[in-house]
């Protein structure tokens, strides 16, 4: 292997790592604040990249331009999702954990048949794009721009929520994850907050989910492969830990192409995952996990 | 009988995990008071003000300030300006003293003054000051119990309840503790209702007193009264 394939490898894998680090800290967050996983994650991915294939189509707008609509989108959808059917399964009186499981579990079935339904099964893709398939070249190695973008608007995004986790807000749902009976006592309703942490959650995918159009094909099914490596980020980097989704994030994506140039890369996922057992066995709690 | 009822119970039933814990319980708290609860494990106290403060369903009648509580979410109740320091003070662990004193005015975001009751607190309790930016885990009982009654008084409560306030505390630390609830109600003019299994303590700090026994009101009274009989002491309270 030359540098120049050396470099190659480790830019593409922190690229795309970037972008798993975001999608892992929207589901890292929702586990974090109120021990639930969301099963829906990954559809929520796939709603944000047909909502960005869509609009594009619609108003010839570059994705970029549409991003703040879609994010503004998805954290009202967020928000929805916990008033509609999460904040009713936390009330239920009789198999909670059953419940809170099958609704998100439930919710991913139905939004991926919706999406069967009204866009069928074809890929499709952004067809007007600034950036769409440009690449530079540093020397020997090529970067696509598309990525490139992608992978700073994942890591602006992510700066954000870290921003939003020092505000008083943030303290608010550090103080609601850590009893969510005891906030009432100071006056905060908790489901606002766990609302808002949904939409924040869900805003956090979709973002990711916009930028992921600009060169990855939307199918109905395109969530499932992308919430696998989220559960796995997370886990990895430590459940309910932001910086932990990070640092895992990267490393999954460089673990990935590393792996697919050293096998084959329809192995990719092989690398990955073998990490993923090293550290349950390990290290369970994850690279950053506080439990 | 009190004359500006802040705190009214008419006849108020409650169940707590399953199990009939308040019957017919009716009260009356006046504006400046302080009230004691008093009464044998398991006599229903800690539930009463779970009641009071909307974490378990009752029957009967709650009101406070003229304002019926039935159907008023938790957090709605604590806005209205019933505070409590809870059993167990259910303060968040990881979170720094100051944070915990800052998240109580959290509800009053966009009022200017809102952090003003800090100096209060650290008036009344100046090892919270000493401490600011520690975790909440790492204080000592006491230091934790302090800590709660200040974020309680950081959401600016005309009400006080205070569950077992000497609860697994230093003896040294529960006459500190004592003396400052005296002082939220002459200095403050915050009315306080105050659950405490330490008899004698709560009654020299109370101004009456009612008496829990299996969920029930059985004698209410003058606190200094119900402190003099020795006959009430042995019959309710096992003593």
């Amino acid at each position: 292997m030359t540098l120049d394939t050396v470099l190659q490898v480790a830019l593409s894998g922190l690229l795309m790592g970037l972008i798993y680090a975001l999608v892992a800290a929207g589901l890292s967050l929702i586990f974090g604040l109120m021990d639930i996983v969301n099963f829906a994650h990954g559809e929520l991915l796939m709603l944000a990249m047909y909502a960005t294939v869509l609009l594009n189509a619609a108003t010839g707008l570059d994705p970029l331009l549409q991003l703040p609509v879609v994010a503004v989108g998805m954290f009202v959808l967020g928000v929805l999702i916990y008033r509609c059917l999460i904040g009713r399964a936390l009330g239920v009186q009789f198999n909670r954990g059953m419940v809170q499981i099958f609704v998100t579990f439930g919710l991913a079935i139905f939004i991926r048949g919706a999406a069967q339904l009204a866009f069928g099964g074809d890929f499709r893709s952004v067809n007007v794009s600034w950036l769409g398939n440009k690449t530079v070249h540093f020397g020997g190695v090529y970067v696509p721009l598309p990525q490139l973008a992608a992978s700073l608007v994942c890591l602006v995004a992510f700066a954000a929520l870290l921003g939003i986790s020092r505000t008083e807000f943030g303290r608010a749902l550090e103080a609601t994850r850590e009893d969510r009976d005891a906030v009432a006592l100071i006056g905060i309703d908790r489901d606002r907050i766990f609302a808002l942490g949904w939409g924040l959650g869900a805003a956090a995918v979709g973002i990711a989910g916009t930028m992921l159009a600009t060169f990855y094909y939307v199918s109905p099914t395109v969530g499932a492969n992308f919430a696998l490596i989220a559960y796995v980020t997370v886990a990895l980097g430590g459940f309910g830990s932001m910086t932990g989704a990070l640092v895992a994030g990267v490393l999954i994506g460089e673990v990935e192409a590393v792996t697919a140039q050293v096998l084959e890369p329809s192995l990719k996922q092989v690398g990955m995952f073998a990490i993923y057992l090293v550290v349950l066995m390990v290290r369970p709690r994850g690279l950053f996990g506080k439990i | 009988m009190p004359g500006d009822v802040i705190l009214r119970l008419e006849d108020v039933s409650a169940a707590y995990k399953g199990l009939r814990a308040l019957q017919g319980v009716s009260l009356e708290v006046a504006r400046g008071e302080i009230v004691a609860v008093v009464g044998a494990n398991g006599a229903g106290k800690s539930t009463l003000l779970r009641a009071i403060s909307g974490q378990v369903s009752t029957g009967g009648v709650i009101t406070f300030d003229g304002k019926s509580l039935a159907r008023v979410p938790p957090h709605q109740i604590t806005r209205m300006g019933v505070g409590l320091v809870p059993e167990g003070r259910r303060l968040f662990p990881r979170l720094s003293v100051e944070d915990n004193l800052r998240l109580g005015a959290y509800a009053r975001r966009g009022e200017a003054d809102r952090f003003k009751p800090l100096d209060t607190v650290f008036a009344l309790f100046p090892r919270l000051k000493e401490r600011l930016a520690q975790r909440a885990e790492t204080l000592s009982g006491g230091e934790q119990q302090m800590l709660a009654i200040g974020r309680a008084l950081m959401t600016q409560p005309r009400l006080l309840m205070l569950d077992e306030p000497s609860q697994g505390i230093a003896p040294k630390l529960v006459d500190d503790i004592l003396a400052a609830v005296a002082r939220i109600r002459t200095d403050l003019g915050v009315t306080v209702l105050l659950v405490e299994q330490r008899l004698g303590e709560a009654l020299a700090l109370a101004d009456r007193a009612y008496v829990l026994q299996t969920g029930r009101v059985v004698m209410s009274g003058m606190a200094a009264d119900i402190a003099a009989d020795d006959g009430v002491r042995r019959a309710y309270l096992g003593l």
